[in-house]
């Protein structure tokens, strides 16, 4: 059974490509295309490389960017690239390594890249999600790429996210001159789309920390929901999913207080991971 | 009385008082041993020695009362005894974030290198950077008459998370590994990939008595039947994402969880509470592939 995976032209030269609530995007000049991850399966690899062909026939995939460590994005990033070029933070092709990939371009810091006739910027502003997340700046055509942030509340566990650093990465990257956002999962948006993201995460860790100072058993689902429900729903109550996820995202987020963080990413020093 | 105006606030943002961590708890305290005891407030757990001189104390509770807490049932079973050495079982707050208020007098704050190394980083308001450190998989101590190995099976929990061996005693004390019933709401910081394998590695190691950082001590069967529940919990996750349940709705997740797991597992402490967020944290680490360096290739082969 094929997968279906949709591609919609969102810039000059640029596509978004979705299969259900997940995103990528690809850009073209010419017969040369570059793609951003490649999805988690090989039935929608091989629709994102369908999609591809379908879109600028005769295309060859000259390089792909794995923007994340993370399976349900890039587990077949490497496949997808085939000959061509596999790029990706130090810090996720650790990770990509250990499962077998085989990335060819390593980033440590911010890049201006020239691929297949588009300029990419490729930024890395500390760690957000996952490991080694870059963002993905087409400038010429003002869009931003980035795994994270959604236009919705369901944000679920916020699998892997690192609070210490998280918003204010989103916060300064919406500094951008873009006028699209596309989040790895779910509706693209804008750079304020993007603020307001940051501003609900911002508002939940509050009303969590509130919650443990009140003393809540913050443990306790049945609790957490409808404090962090009430603290939040004047603000965000419209957002999409916002009552069915924000107990659980309550419950992740006082855990990140009481216990510190997890790991040197939500340390002041997320570099030391750099560290041989 | 600590002021919850001007308590340690640990990486609290918010302003205001913190009564969560002003409120102070009733600490006691067991004999697993000869010198040594175990000391509990109801859900955290230790365990401190008496030296020949002075005191030993693994961690220090989850806030600063609980840490004076804690001191207050050492001086009493210990009278003016020095506490001259706080021994870091890993780096979370809510176990070892403290020690200003356990000890300030202590001379000797103790932690595996990789849990030092994020203590260091992380600057946490009353929590005390380990004077001294060790690294590597095994490493026996003796301070002050009390002997002890450390051991870092690999990952687990947190960073530089480390078991303690008090072989005269046949004790193993580790926290926030295997707890007594279904595991802590959603794994935090529990690094799944290579869990099982590493915390297996501590079965052969001469014990009776498994002191976890939460509840009631273990025995060795115990400890394997909880190891062996997350085993079925990550199956059965792996079972949820077949049939198609949503791995970021907690509701769907929480009542698929509870009507396929409880005749399973129903009658396991915390069941209720807990299993719904066990099995989404398994969903999410089979979707994502783990989280971090940690879940990269974290199994550490061999016997300890």
């Amino acid at each position: 059974m094929s997968a279906a995976l949709e591609a919609t032209p969102v810039a000059d030269g640029v596509w978004t490509a979705a299969a259900g609530d997940y995103c990528s995007i690809f850009a073209s000049a010419g017969e040369e295309v570059v793609a951003v991850n490649g999805f988690g399966s090989p039935a929608l690899a091989g629709a994102y490389a369908e999609a591809i062909r379908a879109t600028v026939p005769g295309s060859r995939i000259v390089a792909v960017i794995a923007s994340i460590d993370h399976l349900d994005h890039s587990a077949q990033a490497s496949e997808l690239a085939g000959a061509g070029e596999l790029v990706a933070h130090e810090l996720c092709a650790r990770v990509l390594e250990s499962r077998g990939q085989r990335p060819t371009r390593l980033l440590a810091e911010d890049a201006e890249l020239e691929l297949a006739g588009h300029r990419f910027s490729l930024l890395y502003r500390g760690p957000s999600q996952g490991t080694g997340n870059l963002a993905v700046h087409l400038p010429e055509q003002r869009l931003l790429f980035l795994l994270g942030p959604r236009a919705d509340a369901r944000y679920g566990l916020f699998p892997d996210m690192h609070f210490r650093h998280l918003t204010r990465v989103w916060r300064e990257l919406a500094e951008l001159e873009v006028d699209a956002v596309v989040p790895g999962r779910g509706p693209t948006m804008d750079v304020d789309g993007l603020r307001r993201a940051a501003d609900y995460v911002d508002a939940l860790a509050e009303a969590s920390q509130r919650a443990f100072a009140d003393g809540l058993p913050i443990w306790v689902i049945e609790a957490m929901a409808p404090y962090a429900q009430e603290a939040l729903q004047d603000r965000f109550g419209d957002l999409d999913g916002f009552d069915r996820h924000v107990g659980i995202g309550a419950i992740r987020l006082v855990h990140y207080y009481l216990m510190g963080g997890w790991g040197l990413e939500d340390t002041a020093r997320p570099e030391l991971l750099l560290r041989d | 009385m600590i002021d919850p105006n001007s308590c340690h606030r640990g990486i609290f943002s918010i302003d205001g008082p913190l009564p969560g961590y002003a409120f102070p708890t009733t600490v006691s305290y067991t004999p697993l041993g000869e010198r040594l005891w175990t000391a509990t407030d109801g859900i955290y757990r230790t365990v401190f020695a008496e030296g020949d001189e002075g005191v030993v104390a693994f961690d220090t509770f989850w806030s600063p009362a609980a840490a004076g807490s804690y001191r207050t049932a050492i001086d009493r079973l210990l009278p003016r005894r020095e506490l001259h050495t706080v021994v870091y079982s890993h780096e979370h707050l809510d176990h070892c974030g403290f020690a200003e208020d356990l000890a300030p007098e202590a001379s000797t704050i103790l932690a595996h290198e990789e849990a030092a190394a994020v203590i260091a980083a992380r600057g946490s308001d009353g929590q005390v950077v380990p004077t001294e450190t060790w690294g590597g998989e095994r490493k026996g101590f003796e301070i002050d008459g009390v002997a002890f190995e450390l051991i870092n099976p690999g990952a687990t929990h947190g960073a530089g998370n480390v078991a303690a061996h008090f072989p005269e005693a046949g004790v193993l004390f580790m926290v926030d590994t295997v707890i007594p019933g279904v595991g802590y709401t959603f794994f935090p910081d529990w690094h799944l990939d290579s869990y099982l394998p590493n915390m297996r590695r501590l079965e052969s190691l001469e014990w009776d008595t498994f002191v976890p950082g939460h509840f009631w001590p273990l025995d060795r069967q115990s400890f394997g039947d909880n190891l062996a529940y997350y085993e079925r919990i990550s199956e059965a996750a792996s079972e949820a994402l077949a049939e198609g349940v949503d791995p970021d709705d907690f509701p769907a997740i929480d009542a698929w969880a509870k009507e396929r797991l409880r005749a399973e597992h129903g009658r396991l402490f915390r069941f209720d509470e807990y299993i719904g967020m066990n099995v989404m944290r398994y969903m999410a680490h089979h979707r994502t592939g783990g989280w971090g360096l940690e879940d990269a290739g974290g199994v550490v082969e061999g016997s300890l």
